[in-house]
């Protein structure tokens, strides 16, 4: 075999060149999470993460830390250590995202992040968007790539444009948004004056890639699968703002793939914004710099059905094929 | 080593046969991916052949990790073109953005298994070599009839494991 002992420990070093992340909705109904199990879904492609997981992009400058209390348990008259345990768990994970998208600002801000929809004709300016342009009904037989639109609804839209997919606000309390939360409303608005608040506020949101003669095409499937009680409004911006009080809420899943083989990854069931919007420049090549979105983010626990612990964090490695184990 | 050149030409040799078909060259009267290895080439003293890529391996050095074999190796890729007669020479510069272009190509993924090509199968070593970005210098030719640059990179590997 080998004829250097060291080739197979060598290997247990990860040597990576990025850190990519991914996000998964978190069913803030009933707090159910999106599972990320190893042995099923561990090896997946980088850039085809297992749904609904969704890539957020190789992020810059993560680091995890925890702040799990240590505390000693001393007995006896000298005070002598008997024992450490630990107390008020608590896990947090930031990094920088230089690629800016809806999901990576609704990351970012960690609060409501709004679809700024074309707005209608002699609309008053408004600073999260005014009155819209009315949502096109969507067809039966609509799927996540292609939206089905009757002929006189077509012509509305073109090749490359952004489009928010979801159904008219009808007067209820709670989380809005199909797919994921995107919303709170902690008391009903007026559905007429608000029918597009869903579509303001949704994450399923994707472009326009072409138009045929009874349907658009989109470049990226949209998160959730659209019906025939949802409705197509026009994208032109996204905006979130400094003070709002809805929290984000995700499973989050980070990936640190080794060029020299294996894998790192760190799984967080649940994960809630920890700090407003604000971003890091990064400079290129001055004086071209990017802004890269930070995100900050707070772990919450889920119970491991398992063994029933309560955890914050899974950290998993796949070692490289021909690695030492131990 | 071997197999780390041979691993890292194979897959270029692969990856450029499905990025551009059309890119060949013609040796000893066989038409094979237009990227060889210099080393491996019978010796010639004229000019290198225009619009293929040939491959050349440098130095190398292990890295000065703590419990770690990895070990790095210079390779340059060097191309020229002189652009298609039809144009008289004057598209060489779009000829050469080409050839940039099939080369950014190739290189990605810049990782690949480390295969044993001694004895003409493949064999599997146990490990993965990788590589930086290449670093492409500034367009210059041996005469002015020709456009060609030369690419640095680094091939990272680990000395074999598995090898018998």
């Amino acid at each position: 075999m080998s004829s250097n002992p060291m080739a197979k420990r060598s290997q247990m070093q990860a040597v990576s060149r990025a850190v990519w992340a991914y996000v998964a909705p978190v069913n803030r109904s009933n707090e159910a999470i999106t599972p990320f199990d190893p042995a099923l879904q561990g090896q997946f492609d980088v850039n085809a993460p297992p749904a609904p997981f969704l890539l957020l992009g190789c992020v810059e400058n993560f680091k995890r830390s925890s702040a799990t209390r240590y505390e000693p348990l001393r007995t006896g008259a000298h005070g002598s250590l008997t024992a450490t345990y630990r107390t008020q768990p608590d896990a947090r994970a930031e990094f920088d995202v230089p690629q800016w998208g809806k999901l990576q600002m609704a990351l970012s801000s960690g609060a409501q992040q709004i679809n700024v929809l074309e707005t209608a004709a002699g609309s008053a300016a408004q600073a999260s968007g005014g009155s819209a342009v009315p949502a096109s009904r969507v067809q039966d037989g609509s799927t996540a790539i292609e939206l089905l639109l009757m002929p006189d609804q077509l012509v509305n839209f073109n090749s490359g444009d952004i489009v928010a997919v979801d159904c008219d606000y009808s007067g209820t309390t709670g989380y809005i948004g199909c797919g994921a939360s995107a919303a709170y409303l902690s008391a009903a608005l007026d559905p007429v004056a608000h029918v597009d608040l869903v579509r303001r506020v949704t994450l399923n949101v994707s472009r326009v890639e072409a138009r045929t003669g009874m349907s658009l095409l989109l470049t990226q499937p949209l998160p959730a699968a659209p019906n025939s009680s949802m409705g197509v409004q026009k994208v032109i911006a996204f905006v979130d703002r400094e003070g709002s009080s809805f929290f984000q809420e995700w499973s989050v899943l980070i990936v640190v793939p080794a060029d020299s083989g294996g894998r790192v990854c760190f799984y967080y069931p649940r994960m809630q914004a920890a700090a407003s919007a604000r971003e890091q420049s990064q400079e290129i090549a001055s004086p071209l710099f990017t802004p890269m979105l930070h995100v900050s983010l707070q772990a919450l626990p889920v119970t491991d059905p398992n063994d029933g612990e309560s955890v914050l964090c899974y950290r998993s490695y796949f070692p490289a094929a021909s690695a030492a184990v131990y | 080593m071997q197999a780390t050149k041979d691993s890292f030409y194979v897959a270029l040799r692969t990856r450029l046969a499905a990025a551009n078909p059309q890119r060949t060259v013609t040796i000893d009267g066989a038409s094979r991916p237009g990227i060889v290895v210099v080393e491996n080439e019978r010796p010639v003293s004229g000019p290198a052949a225009c619009d293929v890529f040939y491959l050349h391996w440098g130095s190398v050095k292990t890295l000065p990790m703590p419990g770690s074999t990895l070990c790095a190796m210079e390779c340059t890729i060097s191309y020229s073109t002189a652009g298609t007669s039809a144009n008289g020479g004057e598209d060489r510069g779009r000829m050469l953005a080409a050839m940039d272009s099939d080369l950014l190509a190739i290189v990605a993924p810049r990782q690949t298994a480390k295969c044993d090509y001694g004895n003409g199968t493949g064999f599997a070593l146990g490990s993965t070599l990788f590589w930086t970005q290449p670093v492409l210098s500034e367009a210059a030719g041996e005469s002015p009839v020709y456009a060609g640059r030369k690419a640095a990179l680094i091939v990272y590997f680990y000395p074999e494991v598995n090898q018998q």
